[in-house]
């Protein structure tokens, strides 16, 4: 029997796993796009390109070096959109998509973290199908392919370059629209580490554990299989090794190009073996307080897995091993020291560690409010532990 | 009025969903065969229905239902053929057919179990939703007796 991963029953009746979207990675690869989407068939015509961004990455210099890098090419960057919000936003999405159809759009580069991935996408269904953000929420409600999304993440977290999700907020509601669909997956997730060079550590520390809470909870959820087992662990792996100093260093460097890379994986890992718990609460938490959905996530994180312990002792103990816990043990020892792995870290890299260090306030309204809210998130049914809502309830109390 | 997980129920669902224009456009892609265990109904049995579906024609609709426990309801092992089976109580599934409860609140709840191959169900959630929302609107009676 395996040491670490140990030899399980497989756990699903059968297995779909799906991964359409091309990962091109290395440093400088912004350079070569022009000529690798030339000479592929599906991308060579689509030569009006629409640049979706935020302000903090126009800032930066990020976007100016997109375009420089399609300035003496085919392809013309017919507009530049810099207004998504942190939070991608309905009112974003429906602004951007005017822009697209005013401008003749038929390729969109996205260029930023999760919010402009996700704004990106629901653009390019609005652009394809018309209509408003909201026709389209829930599982399969997009009827066909879209215009091809070119996703650049400069973070190294949301793993919405390789997913099949577009979360948009809808301010009036309060609420997460969730739009998911195979046809959602951008053509290709470009990964290139000197988009994340100036990425500031605390943003790094934030997407990286939400990278990491990605991968727990793909590796632990009661969807999990084999082949997202295998790409959440050494993601898991990946992120223990190399977050700290990724959020020390800044510049291109290995370690953060491997947190490019170890995000991505723990994306595909989710994308196909759902994420539970931690993301129910941190998308209630996100709706209701604004709060940063890596941030989110990172504080929910070892909350969630101490109510999971009883469900996936053994899945936490192997993770143990890529978290870097030397000692052995029984496995409630090692999933124990797992969880702690998973604090240090977050210590080390200074992630708060209550919901109420960021703002919300330490109340029994506000627990009740994040509760009701993560009740009617879908990932709660991918969670290893089906708890009644008085047991969610005192795992938010928990967090705050 | 009609009992809610009635024989009567289901035939009444049947005639609906073939007649509903809606159903008819979003239904195309239900496939296969679905399977719904109810425990402990008001008239102290267990229920047990199945439906298959061809490009969303319901061809076949079957139903049981047994004094609770019963065992050849609640021990029958899962079968690859199908695309789902959900298993709750038959307080829960009134409380989401009323609408009280959202099925994606119960499908979180311990008294709620899917089995079977969730990527392939989100796959149909389109047509599942809208069969939902057709069952739904049916008036039926929660707190029956006697026996159906």
């Amino acid at each position: 029997m395996g040491w670490i991963n140990g030899n399980h029953p497989i756990s699903r009746p059968d297995i779909l796993f799906f991964m359409p979207t091309e990962i091109k990675f290395g440093f400088g690869k912004l350079q070569s796009l022009p000529t690798e989407f030339q000479i592929a068939p599906d991308l060579s015509q689509t030569t009006h390109a629409m640049l979706i961004t935020d302000k903090g990455v126009a800032a930066a210099g990020l976007a100016e070096k997109v375009k420089q890098a399609f300035a003496e090419s085919d392809y013309e960057i017919r507009v530049v959109y810099d207004e998504t919000p942190a939070e991608s936003d309905v009112n974003a999405v429906k602004q951007a998509a005017r822009l697209a159809a005013e401008h003749d759009i038929n390729l969109f580069l996205a260029l930023g973290g999760g919010s402009v991935m996700d704004t990106a996408k629901a653009v390019s269904i609005l652009a394809t199908y018309g209509g408003e953000p909201g026709d389209y929420e829930g599982g399969f409600m997009v009827p066909g392919p879209i215009k091809p999304v070119v996703a650049i993440p400069t973070t190294v977290g949301t793993g919405s370059e390789v997913t099949l999700v577009s979360m948009v907020k809808d301010a009036e509601s309060h609420r997460k629209l969730l739009i998911s669909s195979p046809f959602l997956y951008p053509r290709a997730a470009v990964l290139d580490p000197e988009m994340v060079a100036t990425l500031p550590g605390k943003l790094v520390a934030w997407t990286g554990m939400d990278a990491l809470t990605h991968s727990i909870e793909a590796y632990t959820c009661t969807e999990h299989e084999p082949i997202s087992e295998a790409l959440a662990f050494r993601a898991t792996e990946m992120i223990a090794d190399n977050l700290e100093k990724a959020v020390i260093e800044a510049g291109p460097t290995e370690a953060r190009a491997k947190m490019q890379l170890a995000a991505t994986m723990a994306g595909i890992a989710f994308t196909n073996s759902p994420v539970g718990a931690v993301h129910a609460i941190a998308h209630a938490v996100g709706a209701l307080y604004h709060v940063h959905h890596g941030l989110a996530n990172a504080i929910a994180l070892p909350f969630v897995m101490e109510y999971n312990l009883s469900e996936c002792a053994t899945g936490y103990a192997a993770l143990a091993k890529a978290m870097n816990v030397a000692e052995n043990g029984s496995e409630e020892a090692l999933a124990k020291a797992c969880i702690a792995a998973v604090r240090n870290l977050k210590s080390r890299t200074d992630v708060p560690t209550h919901y109420s260090q960021v703002g919300v306030p330490k109340t029994e309204e506000a627990a009740q409010k994040i509760t009701q809210a993560a009740m009617e998130e879908l990932c709660l049914a991918f969670n290893p532990r089906k708890g009644t809502e008085e047991e969610l309830l005192e795992l938010v109390r928990q967090t705050l | 009025m009609l009992k809610f997980y009635s024989k009567a129920w289901l035939d009444e669902i049947a005639k609906r969903l073939e007649a509903d224009a809606r159903f008819a456009q979003e239904g195309k892609k239900l496939n296969g065969t679905f399977v719904f265990r109810v425990y402990d109904g008001p008239d102290g049995k267990d229920r047990r229905t199945s439906w298959t579906f061809k490009n969303g024609k319901a061809l076949d609709w079957k139903y049981l239902a047994l004094p609770a426990p019963a065992d050849d309801i609640r021990k029958e092992p899962y079968s690859g053929n199908w695309i789902m089976r959900a298993t709750s109580t038959f307080d829960l599934m009134s409380k989401v057919n009323r609408g009280e409860i959202s099925p994606t609140r119960a499908m979180s709840m311990p008294q709620y179990q899917i089995e079977g191959n969730k990527s392939l169900i989100m796959t149909m959630m389109k047509p599942i939703t809208v069969w939902n929302e057709i069952t739904a609107g049916i008036e039926v009676a929660y707190d029956f007796t006697e026996d159906d």
